[in-house]
């Protein structure tokens, strides 16, 4: 194999070049530059990666297969002692090096750039090539795919380019989870990478193998079983074709049905009553608002929530402003500013005249803009270090991403902490520095406001437990926080802005522990929104509206069950559409699918699953689909009968297939038109039926094929 | 199949889409013959060749070679089949030293003495890149490389083509020395008539996908006989002679200024009776020569008649 190695080197190492300039432009576009600041290079290179390598492995197949699948290169090469499966792997590994290289050599060269630089001007470090290197791995799925397409007999019109379709849609996952996912997303990509190109690779050198066969159709439409590969890896191809065209044209009927205007829709929340702290069912409206050029939303109705008692959401209220809806807990562990997996973009934190940007290692990285831009400090957990010094105790999460729950600090006016897995940390400037405020593990928090100059409490959830801090001033009082805003609706959302935020830093802050609740044991697990009366604290589930837990500060809680009446929304929204039409055309697997979760969701009372409530709540749609589904299915069988015939199939082999249309629907008789060749008929002459040209006898008569006639000229002696 | 045959077909049967271009192709090739293989373009001989190299495989039939059929050739077995295809394809890139050397990387019986040899004979400098040589002397390199090989079958695709004089007496030099030996075999798809003729012992004729010829080349001289008659006198009958009495094995029959040149196969005392019936101011026979034979055959179909019985007028 060597000499073929050689070869397929020698002959197409031409194309490196190609491929080295290419991918050179992207690493140069990449780098982080004063147009460009933002750093996140593992992103922005995977994602300019993300079209370039797979158009370059699949363009070195075409070259590679091309030439030798000519009749003239062909026989050259194949009239010597080597096998199919010999100059298959050559062509691989050649152009593996080749495609290899050209992607290497640029983005090796950007790497050591970055170490040259280290993070003096932007963050950045040479590992953040690693998420693309691993990309174009992935990426040279499309060589075997562009050579199993070249080698196809079958029509450039027809399936012949099906086998690109699952290797390029194998490749979305990977570029999802590769754009942001740093090392670890690149290390369990690889995983999965490298089982993928092995499949390509042997999927594609089946078909090379069986590619100076061309068998006719009696040997090659015959049982599945020992060959497997190419027609498993077709029916997924054609699946995938066929899903995707069905639900773009679901798309492109909703888009082209949707209304041009916005029409704001109620919706329906929790609240409480800021001065009989009673709890209550409100409907809001969201609108935009001209005169403060932005949302506001308004309590359209509402109504107090007692055990047992039946709500109406939508009854008038006397004095709307003096509910506020329930806070949302937010969890902290997710990255609040866009991140590649090694850093977060580079912003500006309110208050401070850096520019950060957080090392997914655990430290804020400073950097000073002007006069000259250079890393000025390293934010830890414990204190602010110098340059290059990564010693300190590291954040357990992005700190500005948990600060996120101090938005009503900053529209007050002023500077918001930072927040993290470990507790919340107030920066000061002048000089920089950091202070721990509340030192205990976090999974989630909210800023609950309380009556007028008193400081918002904030509610800290760890495990089962809810503690509620109060931050105090150095006189330990809580009331030297002032918002301007006030004395405005508090759902109301304002645009403020401050010319200089008054630092927290100055109010020598503390906090301390108020309360400290156990959230009720059958919601433990669940994402929660409160609201907080005097030693009490309301919990509601999302997206459930009849039930309510009352959490008494000293101990025990309280189920409040109650009815709300139901509003007409769900049988309003029900009645004939085209998408469901239209999805009687998606394949009965994702039927069955639905039915599974719905099944699932009604036994288990799954959040935010479908459940067959629901689904018999839609009569007009579900019976669309329903019998959208069986006309359609019975024109694929049909369908995939007059196929099977075309191919020569046997009638147990089109038993098969029509089953498998009714899961498959249209993919089973398009993945038959790919897997199999069209057998071609002519009249018999002894029977006068069609019978097939590629078999010995007719099938109707048994008869086998006369011999052409001549008219006495033929001259074939004996040794002929 | 017979021992003494190198290629042996049964009821070969080719269709690309619905047209057959091949169909119940019987034939064999002995040992040691060097057979050609004519016929016009698309009659099939290409098709048939890549057939028998398992190239392309028959929609029904079967062909043996070496032995095996050709649907199940091992790299040893194809290792003992040489093949050149029209057009000397050879990577341009390489030279002729590279050629060698890679011919003698990927076969396992490599002659390399007769590469040179070869090589020399068509006055090619080993050093010279495929790309600078002209199409006789790319043809030296191809047919070098597929003879050095030591192959025991030849399959030779219109080798000649496009070659000058010099080139083509090389090239049939070559076959003849690899050949001397007598146990190696030749198959030669050629248009080239006087080539195949100076080279060939035996020659099959292809037509529309059938073989209508497959004899040695002496007996298929002696077994076509040919006369011209004088029927000027003769009102003109649709473009060609009114015979009373249909000419048994007639195989071509074509104007030649006012006479007609009447060609037929294994001529008895019918065809002589048929031609005494012919009302013609004179009928003379005619020397065939093997091009002629070739022609009388070739012509029928594309001018007068179909060998096809259901196309017969």
């Amino acid at each position: 194999m060597k000499p073929l190695i050689w070869k397929e080197l020698r002959e197409n190492v031409r194309w490196m070049p190609v491929g080295v300039i290419v991918v050179s432009v992207i690493c140069w576009m990449a780098r982080p530059n004063r147009s460009n600041p933002g750093g996140l290079i593992a992103s922005d290179l995977v994602t300019q990666l993300a079209i370039v390598t797979p158009l370059l492995a699949f363009a070195l197949g075409v070259v590679q297969a091309y030439r030798d699948l000519q009749p003239g290169a062909g026989a050259y090469l194949h009239h010597r002692g080597v096998t199919g499966n010999q100059i298959f792997m050559a062509k691989t590994i050649a152009g593996f090096a080749i495609y290899a290289t050209s992607i290497v050599i640029p983005i090796l060269g950007l790497a050591c750039w970055i170490a040259y630089h280290g993070m003096s001007w932007y963050p950045m470090r040479p590992a953040q090539v690693v998420p693309s290197l691993a990309y174009a791995l992935a990426s040279f799925t499309m060589h075997p795919a562009a050579m199993l397409m070249m080698s196809r007999g079958a029509s450039w019109w027809g399936t012949r380019w099906f086998p690109l379709i699952p290797a390029g849609a194998a490749l979305l996952p990977f570029f999802a989870s590769l754009q942001s996912g740093g090392l670890w997303g690149a290390g369990v990509s690889l995983i999965f990478i490298l089982p993928l190109l092995a499949w390509m690779i042997a999927i594609s050198r089946q078909s090379w193998r069986e590619l100076s066969s061309e068998p006719p159709a009696s040997r090659a439409n015959v049982k599945l079983s020992r060959r497997w590969l190419l027609p498993t890896y077709l029916l997924i191809g054609v699946t995938l074709c066929w899903m995707t065209l069905v639900a773009f044209f679901i798309e492109t009927v909703e888009n082209a049905s949707r209304p041009r205007v916005w029409v704001p829709t109620p919706e329906v929340s929790f609240a409480l009553h800021s001065a009989t702290h009673e709890p209550g069912l409100l409907t809001y409206l969201q609108e935009y608002d001209a005169n403060a050029h932005g949302y506001s939303v308004r309590a359209l109705g509402g109504d107090v929530v007692t055990q047992g008692a039946t709500v109406d959401p939508m009854r008038p209220l006397e004095a709307p402003k003096q509910w506020r809806s329930f806070s949302y807990m937010q969890p902290i562990s997710s990255t609040w500013y866009q991140s590649d997996g090694f850093f977060t973009n580079v912003n500006q934190l309110q208050g401070l005249p850096l520019t950060l940007a957080y090392d997914l290692r655990g430290y804020m990285i400073c950097y000073e803009q002007y006069p000259e831009r250079r890393w000025t400090a390293t934010i830890a957990r414990d204190a602010v270090y110098p340059p290059g010094d990564f010693s300190g105790e590291p954040f357990l999460s992005e700190p500005t991403a948990g600060s996120n729950v101090f938005s009503s600090f900053s529209s007050a006016g002023y500077t918001t902490p930072l927040l993290d897995g470990h507790g919340v940390y107030i920066v000061g400037t002048e000089p920089l520095s950091i202070s721990t405020l509340i030192d205990q593990p976090i999974d989630s928090a909210t800023l609950v406001p309380l009556e007028k100059g008193h400081a918002p409490r904030l509610l800290v959830r760890h495990g089962d437990q809810i503690s509620e801090y109060q931050f105090m001033d150095a006189n330990g009082s809580d009331t030297w926080y002032v918002d301007p805003n006030e004395d405005l609706s508090p759902d109301a959302v304002q645009y403020q802005s401050y010319s200089k935020l008054k630092s927290l830093k100055d109010f020598s802050l503390s906090a301390k522990v108020v309360h400290t609740y156990q959230v009720p044991a059958p919601i433990a697990e669940s994402t929660v929104r409160v609201g907080l009366a005097n030693d009490a604290l309301y919990l509601a589930v999302y997206d459930q509206r009849s039930t309510l837990y009352r959490v008494d500060a000293a101990d025990g809680f309280e189920k409040i069950d109650f009815q709300p009446t139901t509003p007409a929304a769900n049988a309003s929204q029900d009645g004939f559409d085209v998408t469901h039409l239209l999805a009687g055309w998606l394949p009965g697997f994702v039927g069955v699918l639905l039915a599974g979760f719905a099944t699932w969701g009604s036994l288990f009372d799954v959040e935010n699953g479908p459940t067959w409530g629901e689904l018999v709540a839609m009569p007009i749609q579900l019976s669309t689909t329903i019998i959208s589904f069986a006309v359609v299915t019975a024109f694929i069988i049909w369908f995939t009968r007059r196929v099977a015939y075309r191919r020569g199939l046997s009638h147990n082999q089109t038993m098969c297939w029509c089953a498998s249309a009714l899961l498959l629907g249209m993919a089973a008789p398009l993945s038959m038109v790919a897997i199999y060749r069209q057998v071609h008929r002519e009249k018999c002459s002894h029977c006068g039926k069609p019978r097939r040209v590629d078999t010995e006898t007719c099938e109707h008569c048994d008869q086998p094929w006369d011999r052409p006639l001549h008219d006495g000229i033929v001259m074939l002696d004996r040794a002929a | 199949m017979s021992d003494t045959d190198v290629i042996r077909t049964q009821r070969l049967t080719r269709y690309f889409g619905g047209k057959a271009v091949v169909r119940e192709v019987d034939f064999a090739v002995p040992r040691g013959s060097i057979v050609g293989l004519l016929g016009l373009n698309g009659a099939g001989k290409t098709t048939t060749i890549r057939m028998l190299l398992g190239l392309l495989e028959p929609t029904r039939g079967s062909c043996q070679v070496l032995g095996t059929d050709s649907r199940e050739l091992t790299p040893e077995i194809r290792s003992r089949i040489g093949h050149t295809v029209e057009g000397h394809f050879l990577y341009p890139w390489m030279r002729v030293r590279e050629c060698e050397r890679f011919g003698r990387e990927t076969n396992s019986h490599w002659d390399g003495a007769f590469f040179e040899r070869t090589v020399r004979r068509f006055g090619i400098d080993s050093a010279a890149k495929v790309s600078w040589l002209s199409r006789g002397q790319r043809a030296g390199v191809s047919i070098a490389s597929t003879l050095a090989g030591q192959p025991e079958l030849l399959i030779l695709d219109d080798p000649a083509l496009g070659l000058d004089p010099v080139s083509r007496r090389a090239l049939n030099e070559s076959i003849l020395e690899f050949c001397e030996s007598g146990e190696r075999s030749v198959l030669l798809s050629s248009h080239l008539l006087d080539d195949v003729e100076r080279v060939a012992d035996r020659v099959t004729l292809m037509v529309d996908g059938l073989m209508v010829v497959n004899t040695g080349l002496d007996d298929f001289r002696q077994r076509v006989a040919a006369w011209t008659v004088d029927v000027s006198h003769q009102p003109p009958f649709g473009g060609s002679v009114r015979t009373p009495v249909p000419i048994p094995r007639l195989v071509n029959c074509r104007p030649l200024g006012d006479r007609w040149q009447i060609t037929v196969v294994d001529p008895d005392e019918d065809t002589s009776a048929a031609l005494a019936a012919i009302d013609s101011r004179s009928t003379e026979p005619v020397e065939v020569t093997f091009d002629d034979a070739v022609l009388a055959y070739l012509s029928r179909s594309r001018v007068y008649y179909s060998f096809f019985a259901e196309r017969t007028p």
